[in-house]
């Protein structure tokens, strides 16, 4: 990062606060089209458990930071989106209308912290901006979250049915369930693709061959990873979740074998992470599923952008 | 037009020293304030963690991001009620981010923070930099003193010996336990003030006594967190029971921020001892001292009417 | 043989019995957990509070009887003699059901516990929790408080570093732990005049401060506790809050004592305030007419030493003295 000068070498440039995958920070007017615009979201208040995955994204930050890794090409750093903690309301209708303007620029959206109860109010904003075709909603998650009705516009565990209910084409399917399913829940799930935990984990993963027949019918892919979805000795979870769960390879393996999804967009949520200036512990732990996610997104990018 | 169009959570987002604006080095001009981290430390001692003071700052000091939330009306410290004047810290307050010294060896990271330190030196502004350790502090003053000539002041760390030249002056010294320990050597050698002298100055009688000391040259200070009493934090290393007080300390920077200084030096941090108890009362003490000398830096308006109170 | 004493589970404050709110009898303190920080903005874990507090007075309790075994306490500063009662005037109600995804439902929920204890004539001590849910607490105080004397208004005295005026925090909306005293002046039978702040420290917002002036409010700073010593400084809060009033609501925030001393909190300052001169302060308020009260914002992740809950429950002993001890004629040499 120097230039040399002799005696005094200067700085080609100091290195500025932490951002996500030390990619440079940048606003609405900096994207377009097939960049990733990544986000955070400070917020953890309907994630119906403990609360902390609000500082996921300063955590992940420090760890990028401490990690020191190079970014990618067309990778930004948008900081973190408006919310209204404390009005459901108001804060549904805030992250829609971000996550609308950012799909209308061409990027894609990956966001990093709060919990799933928000994801609808994002997807209700991308589906805003690109209506078109079908966008299906690969949930990696411990749960389904498919409860009829929550406490409120943005609790949790009815996040999958507000998804469905957003209209227009969007399925929704579901990887690494564990553990048992509410029965209010069940006949929901009975018509959803779905494929559990105990099947990513059989070395062949065979069983998530219906996942690709359903990705290969949807003409977008939206990838939304909850930490719930690992083991509990690997992730402390707004929700804590049962033994039974997979690990971070599991997941990547997972990934891996899904095959080149090109989401349009993606989150990673539920992780809450050690609060640690150094950018150590479970924060640092989620950077590579979060950079799997992010590498699908660049290899989904139109080549000619 | 922007991403956001509402207020963020105060700790959200791009955690900027106070949340004021990234610029780059050439942004600076004279009466400005430039803010660099150096993110460095000695990791063959036995206690490490504090190049993970910059960014430690930086999270504490949001809390008084008041001049970039339009909600806010002027603050107003309470104990003496006197206004602070935020409004000219958006423009005269940058975050240069940090100098790079990750992976270079001692010698080529000294030669790197020299040589920016000159840099910010060269356009007049003043360079606000905050550690690391103390192994920072000499090559950082040196850069600021290669563009021109200053009269260092210590606040914290070590007595001893008479210091190099240009050190004026050294106000509460760990291990001293009075002034009269080390007598005032005269002309060339610091004079030592010791923590219980700070706590009988006001803020006017520590600009007359560094303005003489100066002789005309801008100050060049380094504070070590060495020189805060250990009862009111955990943050240092080394624990101390005969330091400064908050008080104290605040009267020191702002009495020296008055001056033209071309450099303040913030070591010794350790932002990663024994979890967050002490780790944020630690940052949080030096941020609070940190916002005098800004103020003071910045010309306050009201910050005069705060003398006899301080007294 | 040694006999080993095990705590219960999840002990009472001060290991008191437990009781329903609606079982409370006049003049009995009934105490109501808080376990929410969904309303802090920052720095969290004070949901933990509540059984911190409870752990630590616990435990305090057990060291009195074992070190004091005929129940006999001096007090050195006053020079006076105090004998543990054999039971408490305390009773403690277990903790408010809390809804992190509705402030309303955890309000009113607060608010019912509290209003219970102050209509039948007890005295309601909440224990947080971030101090948002001191509003909630002295909402419920209020409601109760007309019921039982619907003339009767009520002063108010708030120890704490911060004045948590603000009538909207930015992202926070208005319902939040910066914002629980200006929804309390907004209360119907507050006497909004009679207000007080003690042990402010630092920046505040210059637009709240001249309110609370314009109003008649009283703020103390950490500087004045200081100046002024801890006795003189409450003789003055006093003196304000109950102008015309025969009750007293005190919402005590820890965060006033300097973080030196009790980092296990949230939203620290540094104000030289020291756990002595904090005790000494609700010494004295131990014999207000204080009928309700609330103390906030312990959070024990923040501080894994544990001095802070141990600190807190030194805090709750002084200012529940009498309800925790009686007087003993006489007086020390």
């Amino acid at each position: 990062m120097t230039v040399d000068t002799g005696r005094w070498p200067v700085p080609a440039a100091l290195s500025v606060v932490p951002t996500f995958f030390n990619a440079p920070v940048a606003d609405l007017e900096d994207v377009g089209p097939g960049d990733v615009a990544v986000v955070g979201i400070y917020c953890d208040h309907y994630g119906e458990g403990e609360p902390g995955a609000r500082f996921l994204p300063r955590q992940f930050r420090y760890a990028c930071a401490l990690d020191g890794r190079s970014p990618p090409g067309g990778v930004f750093d948008l900081g973190d989106l408006s919310v209204f903690p404390l009005e459901p309301e108001r804060c549904l209708e805030v992250l829609s209308d971000q996550a609308r303007r950012l799909a209308r620029t061409g990027a894609h959206m990956l966001a990093i912290g709060g919990d799933y109860g928000l994801t609808p109010a994002l997807l209700a904003g991308l589906r805003a901006a690109r209506p078109s075709g079908t966008l299906g909603v690969l949930r990696i998650s411990g749960s389904a979250d498919l409860a009829p009705s929550g406490a409120s516009v943005l609790s949790r565990g009815s996040a999958s049915t507000r998804i469905r209910a957003l209209g227009g084409s969007i399925r929704v399917a579901f990887a690494g369930l564990s553990g048992s399913v509410p029965e209010a829940e069940a006949a929901a799930l009975a018509d959803t693709v779905f494929v559990t935990a105990r099947s990513c984990l059989d070395e062949t993963l065979a069983g998530i061959a219906p996942l690709r027949a359903w990705a290969d019918s949807c003409d977008a892919i939206y990838l939304s990873v909850d930490a719930d979805v690992l083991s509990p000795a690997c992730a402390r979870t707004a929700r804590a979740r049962q033994q039974g769960g997979l690990s971070h390879g599991d997941v990547l393996r997972l990934l891996d074998a899904l095959g080149p999804l090109r989401p349009v967009g993606a989150e990673f949520t539920g992780l809450v992470p050690d609060l640690d200036v150094a950018g150590r512990g479970r924060g640092a732990m989620c950077l590579d599923p979060v950079e799997a996610l992010l590498s699908g997104m660049i290899e989904g990018r139109d080549p000619c952008r | 037009m922007p991403l956001r169009t509402a207020p963020l959570p105060r700790m959200a987002g791009h955690l900027t020293f106070m949340r004021v604006e990234q610029a780059p080095v050439d942004a600076l001009t004279t009466g400005r304030i430039g803010l660099v981290g150096i993110p460095r430390e000695d990791t063959g001692t036995r206690a490490t963690g504090a190049r993970f003071g910059p960014n430690a700052f930086r999270e504490t000091s949001v809390y008084f991001g008041w001049h970039a939330n339009p909600q806010f009306s002027r603050p107003v410290v309470i104990g003496d009620r006197a206004t602070i004047d935020t409004s000219s810290i958006q423009a005269r307050l940058f975050d240069l981010g940090d100098i790079p010294t990750g992976g270079l060896t001692a010698e080529a990271g000294d030669l790197l923070i020299r040589s920016t330190l000159r840099q910010i030196a060269n356009t007049g502004a003043s360079a606000l930099v905050l550690g690391g350790d103390k192994g920072i502090a000499a090559p950082a003053l040196e850069g600021v003193a290669a563009e021109t000539p200053t009269a260092r002041v210590r606040i914290g760390g070590l007595a001893g010996a008479p210091g190099p030249r240009g050190d004026v002056l050294h106000f509460a010294p760990h291990r001293l336990a009075s002034a009269e320990a080390l007598p005032d050597r005269g002309a060339g050698h610091r004079r030592i003030v010791s923590a219980r002298q700070v706590a009988g100055l006001d803020a006017a009688a520590i600009s007359r006594m560094a303005e003489r000391a100066a002789d005309g040259r801008p100050l060049a200070v380094h504070l070590d967190i060495s020189a805060l009493d250990s009862c009111w934090h955990g943050a240092s290393d080394m624990p101390r029971f005969d330091g400064l007080a908050l008080s104290g300390l605040r009267r020191l920077l702002t009495g020296l921020g008055r001056l033209p200084v071309a450099i303040l030096v913030v070591t010794g941090l350790n932002p990663t001892l024994s979890g967050l108890a002490t780790v944020k009362t630690g940052q949080r003490l030096l941020v609070t001292a940190l916002l005098d000398y800004i103020c003071a830096r910045l010309g306050a308006p009201d910050d005069r009417s705060r003398e006899g109170a301080a007294a | 043989m040694t006999v080993l004493s095990f705590q219960p589970a999840e002990p009472a404050l001060f290991g008191v019995e437990r009781r329903d709110a609606a079982r409370i009898e006049p003049g009995e303190v009934g105490v109501v957990g808080m376990p929410s920080d969904w309303t802090h903005g920052s720095r969290i874990g004070t949901r933990f509070g509540p059984h911190a507090a409870r752990r630590a007075t616990t435990g305090l309790m057990r060291w009195r009887e074992a070190k004091c075994a005929d129940g006999d306490l001096v007090d050195p500063v006053a020079g006076t003699l105090w004998r543990r009662r054999a039971r408490p005037a305390i009773r403690d109600l277990g903790d408010a059901p809390i809804d992190p995804q509705s402030v309303q439902d955890t309000t009113t929920s607060i608010a019912a516990l509290t209003r219970a204890v102050r209509a039948r004539g007890g005295i309601p001590l909440a224990v947080g929790g971030d101090h948002y849910n001191s509003f909630p607490a002295c909402l419920g105080y209020a409601r109760g408080l007309a019921e039982r004397h619907p003339a009767r208004r009520f002063g108010y005295i708030q120890i704490d570093g911060h004045l948590d005026f603000s009538d909207r925090l930015g992202a926070w909306g208005t319902h939040n732990h910066a914002t629980n005293a200006r929804r309390i002046s907004e209360i119907g039978n507050i006497v909004r005049e009679n207000m007080v702040w003690i042990g402010i420290e630092g920046w505040v917002d210059g637009g709240d401060l001249a309110l609370i002036e314009e109003m008649g409010g009283l703020v103390l700073s950490g500087a004045d506790v200081h100046r002024l010593g801890p006795d003189e400084t409450v003789a003055r809060a006093l003196a304000h809050a109950t102008r015309g009033c025969e009750s007293l609501y005190l919402s005590i925030d820890i965060d006033a004592m300097d973080a030196g001393f009790l980092p296990g909190t949230g939203s620290i300052v540094h104000s030289g305030i020291t756990p002595r001169q904090y005790c000494c302060m609700l010494a004295a308020l131990a014999f207000s007419p204080v009928d309700g009260l609330d103390i906030v914002e312990l959070s024990p992740p923040l501080d894994p030493s544990g001095r802070s809950e141990r600190i807190v429950a030194q805090m709750l002993e002084h200012v529940l003295r009498p309800y925790l001890y009686e007087r003993v004629e006489g007086r020390l040499v």
